[in-house]
């Protein structure tokens, strides 16, 4: 079977989101709050897949964009500022689960959000945590924020072959578990 | 359908009210950062090489005619106003100690708020071609950049947006023009009475030109670049050598202190001579600044020189070395171009062949050359004149 492979142009989009990154990366605020805005899905559903909790990637999400604004002087490639924030975010991200492994190990991460998610929702979200990490974040990205190999593989910082690879498996878990037959 | 995305779907991943609320917050309480960004915009190698470029031309190409001794500028300028900011010329005064051979930096007066002159239109031609953007470039010794006092260098730098050809042309600092409010002066004074926007609007007016961006780099800029590029090869003779060594004092009090320069002197001093020879940054400005040895001719050759060496270090430069050029020279910039504008116009100049033409008005035979006043100037310059050689210069045919 054919691996899944996107290709995004350097579309209308995509080169706005580029100017707007360089306006921020020159100190403006709104253009910078307008970009964090328009990944908002992204960076929750990073956040999740790595953190699995709303309160956390709460936390995450807030220390990221800080982080992200502080830094974003050096920001050397701003057609690549999404997956540059998600870099970030992912940090944070692992900085809170050493941070957590330091001090109690929490019980299995919740599931839903705060509240109100159907049992099919349930569902998929814990066939979701089911996958290791590394295949969740891809599946995510994948998925949900329809990013291309390419971006993936910038944003988690492995190779595309890699990407590919772990969409591969994550695809053969995901639909075994959830009783997919898709062809 | 039941794909897998279908049914991935039904997660229902999408950010909560609080995730919401929480990223609102959180942009709400950003920390102010200065609206100056750096590092995305010189990161950028391209635009950087170009940028650096032309501010490296700007202070390295000073073509002028001056020959002037300060005290002969005394007399032509309101007593007191002119100060050391035409060190341009090195003139032998190291001493017997070896102590820095340099002019005593005096603060120009203050203006009387009448005598400044207040610029809210420069009078920019509309009807010039598109194709070519024309920018002010000026050198200065000043070491605070947002006093330029009286400027250097005068230099009209033309980029033509889609051939990427560049094209310099110097303007004689000692040129007399009509400046508001105080009738004939050198136009180098109009930064003095005006700031660049008077020097934008007196070119623009007396050249018929457009105007309205300018550069501006002093002295340490341009030798800390050469410095963050390890420095320039260039030809040198020994009487160069000497000069060098004799006026080195006076670059060298743009990047350090006196007792600095004093410890050092044998370091900062250039050791050998011949072809080839690596200079660093204050050597290079110095060796660009020689005329006592011959004259205006092989002043520019070596300013051509220096810029080679410059041109030729630059493509070779890593990033890093880049990144550091820019970061130890930022603070001897001033512009006003736009980042997004500069990065547009680097791009446009980097399609070109890297072939630079070059020249200087007002041009031979189109003024006199005489004293006035007690001092020397270029008076009655023939301004429709040289606004008919500027613009076939430019654009290849003559104004309108």
């Amino acid at each position: 079977m054919q691996e899944p492979s996107k290709v995004i142009p350097m579309d209308r989009a995509r080169a706005q989101e580029t100017a707007l990154a360089r306006e921020a990366a020159l100190g403006d605020q709104q253009a910078f709050a307008q970009l964090v805005r328009a990944n908002e899905g992204a960076l929750y559903r990073i956040a999740w897949a790595m953190l699995g909790s709303d309160a956390d990637s709460c936390d995450a999400v807030q220390d990221a964009i800080l982080r992200a604004w502080v830094s974003l002087p050096g920001l050397r490639e701003p057609q690549w500022f999404r997956t540059w924030l998600i870099r970030i975010l992912i940090n944070e991200c692992r900085q809170m689960l050493r941070r957590r492994k330091r001090t109690a190990p929490m019980p299995d991460a919740e599931l839903g959000g705060p509240s109100g998610f159907s049992d099919e929702a349930l569902d998929v979200r814990r066939a979701i945590r089911l996958l290791p990490e590394d295949q969740r974040m891809v599946t995510v990205l994948f998925y949900f924020d329809d990013f291309s190999v390419e971006m993936i593989a910038r944003s988690l910082q492995m190779a595309e072959g890699t990407v590919k690879s772990r969409l591969h498996a994550a695809r053969a878990k995901l639909k075994r578990i959830l009783e997919v037959d898709e062809p | 359908m039941n794909t897998l995305k279908n049914t991935l779907d039904r997660a229902d991943l999408h950010p909560s009210r609080t995730f919401q609320a929480r990223v609102d917050g959180a942009l709400a309480r950003l920390p102010r950062r200065s609206g100056r960004g750096k590092a995305p915009f010189f990161r950028r190698r391209g635009p950087l090489i170009a940028l650096a470029c032309l501010l490296i031309l700007a202070v390295a190409l000073p073509v002028t005619l001056n020959r002037l001794r300060q005290s002969e500028m005394d007399k032509i300028l309101p007593p007191g106003v002119y100060t050391a900011m035409t060190a341009g010329d090195p003139e032998p005064e190291a001493d017997a100690e070896g102590t820095m051979s340099i002019t005593a930096e005096t603060e120009p007066p203050a203006l009387e708020p009448d005598d400044v002159v207040a610029v809210d239109d420069l009078s920019a031609r509309a009807d010039l071609p598109q194709a070519w953007r024309n920018i002010l470039l000026l050198g200065t010794d000043s070491r605070d950049m947002t006093k330029i006092g009286r400027s250097d260098t005068i230099i009209i730098t033309s980029v033509n947006v889609g051939t990427g050809e560049i094209k310099f042309t110097s303007v004689m600092r000692d040129a007399v023009v009509e400046l508001p409010r105080h009738g004939a002066q050198k136009i180098n004074s109009a930064t003095y009475f005006g700031g660049v926007e008077l020097m934008m609007k007196t070119l623009n007016e007396n050249l018929g030109m457009n105007i309205t961006e300018f550069a501006v780099v002093n002295f340490e800029g341009l030798a800390r670049m050469i410095d963050a590029l390890g420095g320039i090869e260039a030809d040198v003779t020994q009487a160069e050598m000497d000069v060098i060594n004799r006026h080195i004092g006076e670059i060298a009090q743009f990047t350090m202190d006196q007792q600095a320069y004093l410890d050092n002197k044998a370091k900062l001093q250039l050791q050998s001579f011949g072809k080839s020879t690596l200079l660093t940054g204050i050597q290079a400005v110095t060796y660009a600044r020689i005329r006592e040895l011959d004259n205006d001719y092989a002043r520019t050759d070596r300013q051509k020189a220096v810029l080679s060496g410059m041109f030729a270090r630059v493509k070779r430069a890593s990033l890093s070395q880049l990144m550091q050029m820019a970061a130890s020279c930022w603070g001897q910039i001033a512009t006003n171009v736009s980042m997004p504008d500069a990065v547009n116009l680097a791009q446009s100049a980097l399609k070109g062949d890297g072939q630079i033409g070059s020249t200087k008005l007002p041009a031979k035979g189109t003024y006199t050359l005489e004293d006035r006043a007690g001092g020397s100037a270029l008076w009655d310059v023939d301004y429709p004149e040289n606004t008919q050689l500027l613009h076939a210069f430019i654009y290849g045919s003559r104004a309108p």
